[in-house]
C-alpha cells in the first residue's frame, strides 16, 4: 500500500480523534489510527507515536491549565464571600454598641423620685430624705413636706 | 434481469414534499409530526431454487456510534472538474442527531481521491448519483462510501448511479408505518406458469431480536423472534399483482430487511414498490 496513502489515513485519523465528541465514537476512531498506524513501516510509526504523545501531553497541559483557572474562581469567590461576612459582621458589631449604649444611656439617667431625693438633699444638706425603722425605709417629715410643696408648685 | 440479480432504489422524501393527498387519511398527530417517506422500488429476479435471500444489501453496516465518512473513485475520470464524469454521490442513512437524511457528498479534486466529508452517519443504507460534469451522466470508475478505515459501505459500480442497499433501520426516537405497496409478477413471454412465483419478506428485527445475534445476556437461539410479513404471487390464473396493506407498524431501532425467493425453483421477474412513513415520536 503507498505509504504516503497511509500517512494522510493516519494524520486523518489522529485530528479525528483529537476532535471527537464523544467517548464512543473516540474509540471507533482510535481503532482508525491504530488500524493505520500499524501499516506504516516500523520506522515511521516512532514519529507518529511521539505526535500522539505530544498531542497527549499537550492536552494534560490544557486540562492543567483549566484546573488553575477554576481554582483561582474558587479562591476568589472566597475571598469576596469572608470579605462580605466581614462586612455584615462589622454592621452587626456596629448595631449592637449603638443598641448597648442607648441601653447605657438609659440606665444612667435617674428616676423622678431618685431626683426628688437628690434635690432635696442638696437644698437641705443637714437633712435626710428617708429615715429607716424596723428594717424600713420611710419618708422624713422635712422631706414630705417639700414634695407636697413640689407637687403643689 | 438474470437469476438472483436484484437493483433497488431508494429515496426518502420529505413532508413538504409529500404532504398533499397521499397523507389524508393519517391521523392528526402524525402529520403535526411532519412524517417523512422512505420509498423503495426493487427490480429483481430471485434464484433458481426456493430459498430467501436478502434483496440487495448494502457492503457493510456502521458502528451506528456516529462518525463522518470518506467518498473516492476508481476513476480519475470522476471529480469536481466540468469535464468529468460523476462530480457527486448522496447517501440516505440516519445522521447524528438520529434522524434519516439524505446528503449529497460532492468531489473536492479533479480525480476523486479519498475526501472525508463533515456529515456524522450513525447509519447509510443507499447511494445514488446527483451530480454530475458534461463528461458522462454516470460514473466512470467504482465510487464508494467508506468508514476512515476504508470499509466500503454502500458503492457505485462504475456506468451506474444507483448503488446497492435495499435494508434500512428505524431511527431512535421515530416510530415507522409500512404505507402500503404492490409486488408484481413480471412475464418476458406472455404467459404465466401455473407451478411458480414470486414471494417477498419484510423482515423485522427489532433491539431485543438483535441481542440474539450474540454477547452477554443474549436470548437463546430458540427464544429468538425474527419476524416477518410474507407476500406471495403465484399459479396462472388471477391477479398477478398483490397490493401490500398498510398500517403496520414498527418501533424505533427496528432493522427491516427485505428478501425474496422464486416459489418453487423457477427465479420469475418481478417489481416491488414499498413505501414506510417515519415520524419522530
Amino acid at each position: 500500500m503507498d505509504i504516503e496513502y497511509v500517512d494522510k489515513k493516519v494524520l486523518k485519523c489522529q485530528v479525528l480523534v483529537d476532535n471527537a465528541t464523544s467517548e464512543a465514537q473516540r474509540e471507533v476512531y482510535q481503532g482508525y489510527l491504530d488500524f493505520w498506524t500499524k501499516k506504516l513501516p516500523k520506522a515511521q510509526r516512532p514519529e507518529i507515536i511521539a505526535k500522539k504523545e505530544d498531542a497527549k501531553a499537550e492536552k494534560i497541559l490544557e486540562e492543567n491549565a483549566e484546573i488553575a483557572r477554576l481554582e483561582m474562581i474558587a479562591i476568589e469567590k472566597a475571598k469576596a464571600e469572608a470579605e462580605e461576612l466581614a462586612e455584615a459582621k462589622a454592621l452587626k458589631i456596629a448595631e449592637l454598641e449603638a443598641k448597648h449604649r442607648a441601653e447605657l444611656a438609659a440606665l444612667d439617667e435617674p428616676e423622678p423620685e431618685e431626683l426628688n431625693e437628690i434635690n432635696f438633699e442638696l437644698l437641705y444638706p443637714n437633712k435626710k430624705a428617708y429615715r429607716t425603722q424596723n428594717g424600713e425605709r420611710i419618708e422624713t417629715i422635712a422631706y414630705k413636706e417639700y414634695l407636697n410643696k413640689t407637687e403643689s408648685e | 434481469m438474470a437469476a438472483g440479480d436484484n437493483e433497488c432504489r431508494m429515496r426518502l422524501y420529505e413532508y413538504r414534499d409529500i404532504g398533499g393527498g397521499i397523507l389524508g387519511d393519517l391521523p392528526e398527530h402524525i402529520k403535526a409530526a411532519s412524517p417523512q417517506l422512505l420509498d423503495i422500488y426493487i427490480v429483481a429476479t430471485p434464484a433458481d431454487a426456493a430459498g430467501f435471500l436478502e434483496i440487495d444489501p448494502p457492503t457493510s453496516v456502521l458502528s451506528s456510534v456516529g462518525e463522518v465518512v470518506e467518498t473516492i473513485s476508481s476513476s480519475a475520470d470522476d471529480g469536481n472538474d466540468a469535464g468529468d464524469h460523476l462530480q457527486g454521490i448522496s447517501a440516505i442513512g440516519i445522521n447524528g442527531s438520529n434522524k434519516m437524511v439524505t446528503v449529497q457528498m460532492l468531489a473536492t479534486s479533479a480525480a476523486w481521491t479519498e475526501t472525508l466529508h463533515t456529515e456524522i452517519w450513525k447509519n447509510i443504507f443507499h447511494s445514488f448519483g446527483s451530480k454530475w460534469g458534461t463528461g458522462d451522466r454516470d460514473p466512470a470508475g467504482a465510487v464508494d462510501i467508506r468508514t476512515v478505515g476504508d470499509t466500503v459501505l454502500v458503492e457505485l459500480v462504475a456506468g451506474d448511479n444507483e448503488g446497492n442497499g435495499a435494508a434500512f433501520v428505524v431511527p431512535h426516537g421515530h416510530a415507522c408505518m409500512l404505507y402500503g405497496g404492490r409486488l408484481t409478477r413480471i412475464t418476458t413471454t406472455g404467459a404465466w406458469a401455473n407451478d411458480e412465483g414470486v414471494a417477498i419478506r419484510i423482515v423485522y428485527i427489532d433491539t431485543i431480536d438483535a441481542l440474539s445475534e450474540g454477547g452477554a445476556g443474549a436470548p437463546a437461539p430458540a427464544d429468538r423472534a425474527i419476524n416477518w410479513l410474507e407476500y406471495i404471487v403465484a399459479g396462472q390464473y388471477g391477479n398477478q399483482y398483490v397490493d401490500i396493506p398498510k398500517g403496520f407498524i414498527f418501533p424505533e431501532d427496528t432493522q427491516i430487511i427485505h428478501q425474496d425467493s422464486s416459489v418453487v425453483d423457477g427465479g420469475e421477474p418481478y417489481t416491488l414498490h414499498l413505501q414506510y412513513l417515519i415520524w419522530k415520536k
